[in-house]
């Protein structure tokens, strides 16, 4: 079952040229010319014999110039060709599909009929509805990779329906490529004839303006021309308001005898449209205690200050609130504040000296209390290890481990507990700090192993230093350097530094960073 | 308008050669032939015992004192010869070379030039078969003249259209020339027919020289040239044909006609020419050895030959007889 178009069937009138080569022949035929001949009974006698291959030479010869007038016709013409029959064999080949439905937090924007997680799912649905019996099939989200291992193909389909029913949104990041090359591994053991991803996501993750990038991403992943890839994008070209609170800072301040609350918090616009007069509501103790509005223009962040009164001390929670729109998820953000009097910190030094300027904490304990005096919110104890390990965790909110050689696993577990309970715990390496024994000893307590001592060596023109480098100032530690006002952290010069064991996958945020990349403070 | 018959230059290359006969000639007039007459010349032909009647004057006494029995000896006479030139002035010899009509149904008069392939322009000055066979005929008249022996010419179609008896005398070479150059090449062969006719006129031995293209039924001709034969006369045949009747040289699409009826066959010679060229050599192979078998002398000629090469190579190959 063939059907046969044409792109440009005008063209197909060319077929009444063939009568062309019907007609030269005829005319050939006729302008034989004529010989008298002697020795004609010898022409009669050998054209008897090649009669039949004379004929059967005109015949080719009709029939080739009426194939060429033809073929010259139909390729003007332009035919297409589709086979039904193809095509339904096509279809009742045995597939094997992996669908992957994109759980990242984005998939949470509110559509008209739901949200894009939702009309996720119903495609999932579909998709799977659709597999015949010789068909199998496996579900993959973009958050499940590292989570729970790959899911298998499988037959059953009431089994996957189920599975797309039991997904739920994830808060982690999602692995989009990570879980396409995931699927293709599936497949790989698969022997259908038919090897089929389907991706369903809003791709945010990517940004309209990435989705290229992310196809070609794709390409690279899958590699195999036998898998056939569908991105199926569930946003589509839909305009989407959103606007999110990226950031939120509480700080409690005294203004004369008033303690307020003053609530920071930044503002992004996502949306092509600006936004006019958006509603910033801050509540504490689930009370409305002040509101505020804020202009943004498109993919403008802003920031907005609230101050609220208090009274309380202790623990003060309480949430800032932007008027609903798309995405809700980031519309909505707490914080939780400890009204302390003092912030108490155990300052660890590995290596004490006589000469104050020459120990590691000398200068950590300037800067943690510049001022000396009562009016400081922080109160810092310098202890040697051999101190610390009669020092009682409990007593501080703290701890800073200043070029400490190691620790007793005993202590450890105690720093462990700490900082589980919420205690703050902050490492300072220097020249007693052995990476390896470092990494056994403190273990998960490390935001990253430590690889190696790098020592910066000058080559050519390039320095022999390196010095940080500040590419971003949100992270609440580096805020303060922000601005002229701010100091310049780039003066300090690194001769010697830890390179850190490099994970494809990290938990821990880069705050710092050297000039040449290497993190400096994680 | 006249033939031009005899070049000046083959006779004079040709002037020292001469054509004889393979068996002994009837004659009455001295040439250079052996006579199947017993005569006064000097050339020993064999012994015969004396019988009464013999001349007194043969009898060889060396033979009488050796064996004392009475011997006469025998001598070969010379005698002239009568030959008869038999031209065939059929319609087929007429052929001349390709004169192409004009395609059906724009009559049939001659194409124009641009209608011709290059091969068969060059080939626009070769002569008929008839201009071919009438000047050996002339040439070979004249060496038989010339060298005393009679000479008679005989042309014919389906019949014998002119019969000039044989002759001595050189005078009788220009009656010869007259007829040749005179003459117009129509009408069918019968070639047995005038074979058979012409044995019964022939009385005594002689050389038959037949020139033709022999385009008529084989089997006929073959068992008639045979008469001659058992007449006891000295035959030789030229097998004349057009170089363009041998190797077929046309390159376009066809209709052949009959020269000699209406008959016509339309045949693209580039897919039959290997064909074609098989039947002519079956054809010229079948009078080739039946020629062979009766002792009949045969010449197969192609008119693109040249007329001196041939009469040469002829002579000589007779002169081994």
């Amino acid at each position: 079952m063939f059907n046969l178009s044409f792109i440009n069937p005008l063209f197909l009138f060319g077929a009444l040229l063939v009568a062309a080569p019907i007609i030269i022949h005829l005319v050939n035929k006729k302008k034989a010319f004529s010989l008298k001949f002697p020795t004609i009974r010898f022409v009669v006698a050998s054209n008897k014999r090649a009669a039949k291959r004379f004929k059967l030479r005109q015949l080719i010869l009709l029939i080739l110039r009426t194939l060429t007038v033809l073929f010259i016709v139909f390729l003007f013409a332009r035919p297409l060709l589709s086979s039904k029959k193809n095509a339904m064999d096509y279809a009742n080949l045995p597939r094997s599909s992996v669908v992957i439905i994109d759980n990242s937090f984005s998939m949470l924007y509110k559509t008209g009929g739901g949200d894009y997680f939702r009309s996720a799912v119903i495609a999932a649905k579909d998709i799977i509805s659709g597999q015949k019996n010789i068909d199998n099939a496996a579900l993959l989200t973009t958050s499940s990779i590292t989570d729970e291992g790959p899911a298998q193909l499988t037959f059953k389909k009431d089994e996957l329906l189920n599975s797309i029913r039991d997904v739920n949104i994830s808060y982690t990041r999602s692995k989009p490529l990570k879980t396409i090359a995931a699927a293709v591994e599936l497949l790989k053991s698969s022997q259908a004839q038919v090897k089929e991803i389907y991706f369903i996501s809003d791709m945010q993750k990517f940004g309209w303006e990435a989705k290229s990038d992310f196809a070609d991403g794709v390409k690279r992943a899958v590699k195999s021309k036998s898998i056939n890839v569908y991105l199926i994008d569930i946003a589509g070209n839909k305009s989407v308001r959103n606007a999110g609170i990226m950031n939120l800072k509480a700080l409690k301040q005294s203004k004369g005898k008033i303690n307020v609350l003053n609530i920071f918090s930044r503002i992004k616009n996502f949306s092509k449209q600006a936004v006019d007069n958006l509603l910033v509501k801050c509540y504490i103790f689930d009370n409305e205690v002040v509101k505020g509005f804020v202009s943004l223009e498109s993919y403008e962040t802003a920031e907005k200050s609230l101050f609220a009164p208090i009274d309380e001390s202790g623990i003060i929670t309480g949430y800032v609130k932007i008027k609903g729109d798309s995405f809700a998820p980031d519309d909505k953000r707490y914080f939780s504040l400890k009204s302390y009097q003092t912030v108490r910190a155990l300052v660890v030094d590995g290596e004490p000296t006589t000469q104050l300027y020459k120990s590691e904490t000398f200068y950590l304990n300037l800067g943690l209390n510049p001022l000396k005096g009562a009016s400081s919110k922080i109160e810092s104890n310098i202890v040697t290890y051999d101190e610390y390990k009669k020092e009682d965790l409990n007593n501080y909110d703290v701890v800073f481990l200043c070029n400490v050689k190691g620790m007793a696993p005993q202590k450890v577990l105690e720093l462990r507990n700490f900082v589980r309970a919420g205690g703050g715990l902050l490492f300072s390496l220097g020249d007693n700090v052995a990476p390896m024994d470092y990494n056994e000893t403190f273990g998960d307590l490390l935001p990253q192993k430590l690889r190696d001592v790098f020592v910066v060596k000058p080559a050519g023109n390039k320095r022999p230093f390196e010095y940080i480098e500040v590419k971003d100032y949100s992270h609440p530690v580096i805020e303060p350097f922000e601005g002229a006002k701010g100091g310049d952290l780039g003066i300090a010069k690194f001769y010697k530094y830890f390179v850190l064991q490099p994970t494809p996958e990290s938990k821990s945020d880069i705050i710092l960073e050297y000039s040449n990349g290497n993190p400096c403070l994680v | 308008m006249r033939r031009k018959l005899l070049d000046p230059v083959i006779l004079a290359n040709i002037s020292k050669l001469s054509l004889k006969v393979k068996s002994p000639a009837k004659g009455v007039l001295t040439g250079i032939h052996k006579s199947v007459y017993y005569g006064s010349s000097i050339e020993f032909s064999e012994h015969k015992e004396y019988n009464q009647g013999d001349e007194i004057k043969f009898i060889d006494w060396k033979i009488f004192a050796k064996s004392d029995k009475y011997y006469v000896k025998k001598f070969e006479d010379e005698t002239n010869l009568k030959c008869y030139i038999l031209l065939d002035r059929s319609a087929s010899m007429k052929y001349s070379g390709p004169e192409f009509l004009l395609p059906r149904g724009a009559g049939q008069s001659v194409a124009e030039p641009e209608a011709e392939s290059e091969a068969e322009k060059g080939k626009k000055e070769s002569v008929s078969k008839f201009d071919y066979a009438a000047r050996l005929a002339a040439t070979l008249s004249y060496i038989l003249l010339n060298q005393q022996d009679s000479v008679g010419l005989v042309t014919f179609n389906d019949h014998i259209s002119k019969y000039i008896p044989p002759r001595s005398n050189m005078a009788h070479l220009h009656v010869i020339l007259d007829e040749l150059t005179t003459v117009k090449e129509e009408g069918n062969t019968d070639l047995p027919h005038v074979l058979n006719e012409l044995a019964e006129k022939i009385k005594g031995r002689g050389l038959i020289i037949i020139i033709s293209d022999l385009l008529d039924e084989d089997a006929e001709v073959l068992r008639n040239l045979k008469l001659f034969k058992t007449r006891k006369h000295d035959v030789i045949l030229f097998h004349l044909l057009h170089s363009d009747e041998v190797n077929l040289p046309f390159d376009r699409l066809t209709f052949f006609h009959e020269l000699e009826s209406e008959g016509k066959e339309l045949a693209d010679p580039q897919l039959i020419r290997e064909e074609y060229m098989l039947q002519i050599e079956e054809f010229v192979n079948k009078f080739k050895v039946n020629s062979r078998e009766n002792e009949i002398d045969y010449y197969f000629l192609d008119t693109d030959d040249p007329m001196e090469k041939v009469i040469i190579r002829f002579l000589f190959r007779r002169k081994r007889f």
